[in-house]
Parts: structure tokens; sequence; C-alpha cells
């Protein structure tokens, strides 16, 4: 009889163990999990959730516009792994990518990288629709300056 | 096709062809006849720009790559008009002297049967015809300046220079550093492949005047799949138009499609050389993030801002490969690290590569529209290279406050396909001679980067438009 209740104990607590992650995995949503990842991975500068949340919304619409279903169902997949797994940037280009697209996105670079100052979301970067955007280049940083 | 016969026949548009054209119009009599045969469509750069900011382009499906069997390289390359012109990065360093002497100065794979010396004045002409930007001072030998000023180095690319002179200078480039004939000045997008400001030069905005020459005639669409053959000569060209077969007929012909698909022709056509399609290769390369302490890397005015040549020449490739390096100021190397953000300088270590006959070009068997290529590494020469640079490195780079290096995993291709028609002074060593013209078929060019007979780590396509200036200003 103990060992039985023993056994029963086990199997509940496996279960239990097993299907909280599952069921909080399945849950959760991606875009909640990139603005998780976006302000963990950035939480030294000052982001308010809602200017990581209008990126995602834009850069998801974007990044997935032409995109097959079983990529979009490996992306989701893989990107959620990493929240739970809690990769980082150094661990997970997927995770870089993101980052990276985000403050790519925003004023922080405009603003010269100042990290006391609000970083704020102003529009999907697109290489191709605003070229020479390269925030450390000499359009930027011009030769005289740097001397 | 207006005519029954041509003068001159070629295959392909891209810089291989176009140069050779170029030339061969410049010497050919007013009345001559060519014909040009593409196989992709002309796909506009205003509408890759286009389709790259995210809007549709009715030219997608043209544009798209044609399958090779057994592709495990991901070997990059475009169709269309002006070929791969269309998705190079505009890299132009000229090969070093010691690259065409491998043999001779370090015992290994052969020596090329044509000089530096003698392609120099081709080298030149082809850095006018593309509005080079580039420096003064080079580690190889050139007369004179570049056409355009060189690119403005970032501040840790300043450092080495300082250290290295010649070694390490800013890249010179087809990516222009002023506006110049038609295209804009670079601004350091960092998405060279289509250039959202058409600053980097293609065969579209050339405006070399070769196509727009009433001597030639491009038909598009069409697709050469084999040569038909008599006595060594070639005959007539066989090609699928509309999924049509139709034959084309000329007196010299000159394939420039590219090393995978050049070989391809020839060995449908029953070239028996044993060199054709075989030595299928390119460079080897891998990044190099290293972390600066408190030295932000600003200030580059391109995408790749300099070439380094620490590791490329001397008496160590009687062992182990040159490696060239790029300086890359691309904005995606940042550190999201407060305080950090910019302090690293990313390279991209490039190392030559032997040929070797594990790795080839072959036709497929009843599919006479594909090849198969067959790749199975790259050779020890090349391994003991990447072993010895990050042994180096660290020496190479100590006038730099390095926290660390960080290598990422090699790069599946250097989108640079090269040797399976390899350049020699006979046929028991290669396929074409330093003419670029078949040992067999002599009234047949095979141009292109195909044609090398050493794997240099310097990017090939100012190497190869050099190749087919001289190949037609020799044979014609």
């Amino acid at each position: 009889m103990e060992r039985r209740r023993f056994l029963k104990t086990i199997g509940v607590g496996s279960a239990v163990v097993t299907a909280v992650p599952v069921f909080g995995y399945s849950l959760t949503s991606l875009n909640g999990i990139a603005v998780s990842l976006i302000l963990n991975e950035c939480h030294f500068l000052k982001i308010e959730r809602s200017e990581a949340e209008k990126f995602v919304d834009d850069f998801y619409i974007s990044y997935f516009k032409n995109a097959a279903q079983t990529a979009v169902l490996s992306y989701k997949l893989r990107l959620k792994s990493y929240y739970f797994l809690k990769f980082d940037s150094s661990d997970s280009e997927l995770v870089k990518e993101l980052v990276h697209n985000f403050l790519f996105s925003t004023d922080f670079f405009v603003n010269r990288m100042d990290e006391s100052k609000p970083v704020k979301y102003t529009g999907l970067h697109n290489p191709f629709t605003t070229p020479c955007y390269n925030p450390f280049s000499f359009l930027y940083y011009p030769p005289e300056k740097l001397t | 096709m207006k005519y029954d016969k041509y003068d001159l026949l070629v295959a392909g548009t891209g810089p291989a062809s176009t140069f050779f054209i170029k030339k061969y119009l410049s010497k050919a009599r007013a009345s001559v006849k060519v014909l040009v045969l593409e196989r992709g469509d002309f796909y506009s750069h205003a509408d890759r720009l286009k389709k790259r900011a995210g809007d549709t382009s009715h030219y997608k499906k043209a544009a798209s790559k044609p399958r090779i069997n057994n592709e495990e390289r991901g070997w990059a390359y475009t169709i269309g008009f002006g070929g791969s012109s269309n998705c190079w990065y505009a890299c132009t360093p000229r090969f070093l002297p010691s690259d065409f002497r491998m043999k001779t100065l370090y015992g290994v794979a052969n020596d090329w049967p044509i000089s530096y010396e003698e392609l120099d004045p081709y080298y030149t002409e082809v850095e006018e015809l593309m509005s080079i930007s580039g420096p003064d001072e080079t580690p190889f030998p050139r007369q004179g300046s570049y056409p355009l000023p060189p690119h403005i180095l970032t501040t840790v690319d300043k450092v080495l220079n300082k250290k290295y002179g010649k070694l390490y200078i800013s890249q010179p480039t087809g990516r222009a550093s002023r506006p110049v004939n038609g295209r804009n000045a670079c601004c350091a997008s960092g998405v060279c492949g289509t250039c959202p400001v058409n600053a980097k030069f293609t065969i579209e905005n050339s405006n070399i005047g070769v196509y727009e020459d009433p001597r030639v005639e491009v038909i598009y669409g069409a697709q050469v799949y084999s040569l038909e053959l008599a006595n060594n000569v070639v005959r007539k060209v066989n090609f699928i138009q509309e999924g049509k077969e139709r034959q084309a007929e000329a007196e010299v012909f000159a394939l420039g499609t590219h090393a995978i698909f050049n070989p391809h022709i020839l060995l449908n056509s029953g070239d028996s050389n044993p060199f054709t399609g075989k030595g299928l290769g390119e460079q080897y390369g891998l990044q190099a993030v290293v972390y600066l302490d408190n030295m932000p890397n600003l200030g580059g005015s391109t995408w790749v801002t300099a070439n380094g040549y620490m590791l490329y020449d001397g008496v160590h490739r009687k062992d182990h490969a040159a490696c060239l390096m790029e300086s890359s100021n691309s904005p995606e190397w940042i550190r999201v690290e407060s305080g950090k953000w910019r302090n690293l300088i990313s390279f991209r270590m490039i190392f030559e590569d032997l040929p070797m006959e594990q790795n080839f070009v072959s036709a497929t068997p009843e599919d006479l529209l594909t090849p198969t290529t067959v790749f199975k590494g790259i050779s020890s020469y090349t391994e003991r290279a990447v072993d010895n640079m990050k042994i180096k490195l660290p020496e190479v780079l100590s006038c730099l406050p390095v926290e660390k290096i960080e290598y990422l995993k090699p790069f599946g291709s250097e989108s640079h396909i090269l040797g399976t028609t390899r350049m020699s002074a006979d046929a028991k060593d290669g396929v074409v001679d330093k003419n670029l013209i078949h040992h067999q078929y002599r009234n047949l060019f095979v141009l292109g980067s195909g044609s090398f007979t050493t794997y240099s780590p310097a990017n090939p396509t100012l190497t190869l438009s050099a190749l087919s200036l001289y190949a037609a200003d020799h044979a014609f």
C-alpha cells in the first residue's frame, strides 16, 4: 500500500512537472516571448514594453509575409525553446537577429548609443527602403570628428 | 535569330562574357555579327530593389536559380542579364604576382601559363571600366592611381594600416567612393547583393556599350546545353528556348556561363579532356570576431573597408595556404553590452585552396540540362592554414587592445566557383591555354573563373574580367 501511494505520487508529480512547461510552452504567444527576449537582453536600456511590442507586431508581419507554414512553425518552436532554455544572443543567432533588428528600428543609434535616453521605436528597419543607415559609418562619424 | 550564321557566338552575359565581347568589338570590323544567348531574363536593378523592399515583381520566377544535382555547397550565382554582377559585393583586389607561380615559388599545384606582368595592363583596363576605388599603395605592383579615391578606413583599420602599411589597405572595390558614370557613391548600407543606391558596378549600369552595339544580338531565355563538335572544331551550339530545341551556328564560340555550367556543356558535348569538370573549388572562409577593450570601430565608408595581407604571402605557402583578411563594416556587428556597442572588429578570413580530383562537375545521365556536382571537402593544405591563422592572429593584432577573439562556424560557400576548366601550357595539365582557347577545339573560348589554375584567396571577378580582355586582345 505504501509502495503504491509512493508510485502514484511520483507519477502525478512527474506529470505535473512535464505538463506545466508544455502547457506554458503552447500557451505563451510568440510575440510575448519575443518582447521578453528583447527586454531581457537590453535590460540596461530604458525601453517601455509598449515600444518593444510595437516593433514585434510589425516585425513578424513582415518576417512571415511570404514564409511557408512549416518555416513559421519551425521559427516559433525554436524561439520558444530558446526562451524557455534561457538562451541569449550569444547562444542563438535567432535571438541576436531579433534584438539587432529591434535596436536598428529605434532611435538608439541615432542618439549615439546614449543609454540614458529612453529608446523609441521609429519604424521597421529595411536597408532597401532606408539605405545608408549604418550608424557606425562615416556619415554618422565623419573622419574630421574622429581624429 | 536574325542570321543563319554568326562570326561570334557567346553564351552568358556576366562579366567574363561582357569584357570578352567588349574587347572583341573594339577590334572587329563594322560588319561582324555577334549572337549572345542568355539563359535568364533581363531582370533590372529597379525590379530587384522593388522585390527587396517587399513589393512584388513579375520577374520573380524568371530569376530563380536552376537546379544542380548534389548542390551541397549552396553555390551563389545569378541567372539573368549581367550574371553574377547582380549579386556580387564588388570586391576587386588584384591577385599577387606569386599567385600565378605557385609551383615555381612554393612547389604547390601548377604555375599559370600567364604571368602577372602580362595581365597587368588588362587589370588596369578593367579597373578603369569598372571605375574602381582604391588606394595608391597596394601589396601588388600597380602603376598610377585608381580611377576613384579609396574608401575611408574605420578607426581600427587606421591603426592596422599605420602598423602594416601596404599590407593593410583600403579595399579596392567596385563600390564607388564618389558618384561616377551614372552610379551613386556607396554609403555603407551593407547589403551589396542588391545595392540600394546603385553604387556598385554591374553589367547593367556599366555604360560600356556592349549590348547597345548594333553588331550584337541578344536572345533571352536561351539555355545552351551542348556543342556540336566535328574534326576538333565547334560547328553549332544546341540550346533550349521556351521548351523548344534550337541550334545556332558561328565561326567562333565562347562559353561564359560559369564554372559549373561551362564544363557541363563541354561534358554534354563529348569533350574528353581529363580535366574538364575536375577540381571544382573555391576559397574557404570563416569570420573572426575581435572584441576590443574600450576602442570603438567607427567611420568606415563602405561595407568591406580593408584588406589585410599579413597572412597571405610567404614561404609558409610551401606548407599551408594564403589567408586574406576582409575587415567588415557591416552594421550587423555590434555588442549588446552596456557601453561597448561598437568595441569590436569583424574579419572575414579567406583561405586559398587547391584543385582536387575528388571535387568535380559531371554530366547527369538522361538529363542534359542539369549538372551534377560532387564536393567532398577542402584540402589539408587549407586546413593547416586555418589552424595556423588561429595561432598567428593574436600576434598580428597585437597593436589593438584585444579582449578576445571568437571564431564563427565556416561559411558554406565563398560564392566563388573555380577551376573546372583550368588553364595550362598544354593539354596534359588542363583544358584551356593562356588565351582561354580550348586545347583541342581551337575555335572555342572557355571564359571565367573555371580557367583559374590555382585558387588565390583574392576575389576572382577582377581577374576573370582581365583574362577575358587579354584573351580577346591576343586572339583577334
